[in-house]
């Protein structure tokens, strides 16, 4: 498949090591060997082998008007566990369930958020309009999507161009997340906005603003019950995400009582008061996630009894 | 996430804060936060205080502005709140009797020269108050050298 060249600058030895390098990778001769070409051409100016492999995959199939994946053409057909992701721009079929939507920071940005598999958790984009719409809690297969390094960390990106598009479909499987939890004590000092009762898009579960979604703009929400807990060791003050369930756990307070309250006075900013005078200055224990930044609530309990006197 | 850096509570004994008696600002504007010198080394911007409330004090005698005085053993320490800035903290104020078990976040002011607590938020209970006193004791040994007096005196700490 590849031709050998002899040549004063690039050794034999150093072509081996560079077909190592590209191992696995399915380029046509035409396209070997003009990155071959680029590549003695960076190596006679001095550029390292590193630095010279990577330049001249981007030159060929910047002037072929691909990405550098579809030039690597580096394909992995069956299914890899998110810990396995060790190369940039290469293809690959995931099956995970949507850990995390996170509300997009630039416009040009359609969908973000955390994937997670039994092994672990991988970032997520799309920058396509006709995206689909991805579930939190539910569990897909993609294929393909493409990997994406930066700085040491990996992330994965839809695709919906002329030349791929990733297929996106809901699966039935449930994943153990690996995650590692910490141990977190203090004083609850604040809840922070956002905490109480929420509502959530019924299409995409993103907490809707002013009955808007961001994504579906005005639709139909469905309760939640949600707290942002401040948590004060004296060292440090960290900000906690609780979910209903340990909500609940915590306060005693389920969604359903909580749309009472706000019934009642037609004011849903007393649920977080009510919550507010019950919890702040209560001591607790809190086991937490840290996923990609934000601190998750797993478990928590009380060290001082609410209601004391 | 949090936007900007919350800062945490020191936790602090009331004879530690009988003996700080420097406050310095962060900046020169005028509403740039307080800091409190503390004898075992750490300035505090605001402070985590526990023990039994001995009297509430009605300064203006028109409700607007109480004082409360918190006594935990080692020390005695008056904390304030305002109607118009503390408003929910001089809400609870008003509707303790004392002497009641307290503890209270607040943070730190200069009046007339000298540092002043402004409650921020408050817990009235035997069960705060006992986990506060833990932690204070461990916290205040942790930042004073060994031979500290403060080291022994934070000990008083009824219990």
């Amino acid at each position: 498949m590849k031709t050998l060249r002899n040549s004063d600058i690039v050794s034999e030895d150093e072509i081996e090591e560079l077909e190592e390098e590209l191992d696995g990778v399915d380029m046509s001769d035409e396209l070997t060997k003009q990155v071959l070409d680029s590549y003695e051409e960076f190596r006679k100016y001095s550029i390292n082998k590193e630095k010279s492999i990577e330049k001249s995959l981007e030159k060929v199939a910047s002037k072929h008007d691909i990405s550098v994946a579809q030039l690597k053409n580096n394909q992995r057909d069956e299914k890899i566990e998110i810990d396995e992701i060790d190369e940039d721009e290469e293809f690959i079929t995931l099956e995970a369930q949507v850990a995390e939507i996170w509300e997009p920071k630039h416009d040009a940005i359609t969908t973000v958020g955390l994937l997670s598999d039994d092994t672990g958790t991988v970032k997520f984009i799309s920058f396509e309009e006709d995206t689909p719409v991805l579930i939190e809690g539910n569990s897909y297969r993609f294929s393909p999507v493409v990997t994406d390094e930066y700085d040491g960390d990996y992330s994965v990106k839809l695709l919906s161009n002329d030349s791929v598009e990733t297929q996106v479909e809901k699966i039935d499987k449930e994943f153990e997340q690996s995650t590692d939890t910490e141990e977190l004590n203090g004083f609850i000092v604040k809840l922070n906005k956002g905490s109480g009762l929420i509502d959530r898009c019924v299409q995409c579960n993103r907490v809707l603003k002013g009955g808007q979604c961001d994504e579906h703009g005005n639709v139909e929400g469905e309760f939640d019950m949600r707290l942002k807990l401040m948590v004060d060791n004296g060292e440090e003050v960290h900000e906690i995400i609780c979910n209903s369930e340990i909500t609940e756990q915590l306060t005693g307070m389920d969604i359903e009582t909580a749309v009472d309250i706000a019934r009642e006075t037609m004011n849903r900013n007393d649920v977080k008061n009510q919550l507010e005078n019950e919890l702040i200055l209560e001591h607790v224990t809190v086991q937490v996630t840290d996923i990609d930044g934000t601190l998750v609530a797993e478990d928590v309990y009380m060290n001082t009894q609410g209601d004391n006197k | 996430m949090t936007e900007y850096k919350r800062n945490p509570a020191v936790r602090v004994s009331c004879t530690e804060l009988e003996r700080a008696n420097t406050v310095v600002k962060k900046s020169n504007e005028q509403k740039s936060p307080r800091y409190l010198k503390l004898p075992s080394g750490v300035k505090a911007n605001r402070v985590l205080i526990s023990g039994t409330l001995t009297d509430v004090l009605d300064v203006q005698e028109d409700g607007s502005f109480l004082l409360g005085n918190i006594v935990d053993g080692s020390g005695e320490v008056t904390v304030s709140a305002g109607e118009t800035y503390q408003q929910t903290a001089h809400d609870k104020l008003s509707d303790c009797v004392a002497p009641e078990y307290v503890t209270v976040i607040a943070k730190v002011n200069e009046v007339d020269s000298e540092p002043a607590f402004d409650i921020e938020s408050m817990k009235i209970g035997k069960q705060p108050r006992d986990m506060a006193f833990d932690e204070i004791v461990e916290h205040t040994k942790n930042r004073c050298d060994e031979d500290d007096k403060l080291s022994d005196d934070v000990e008083n700490i009824a219990k």
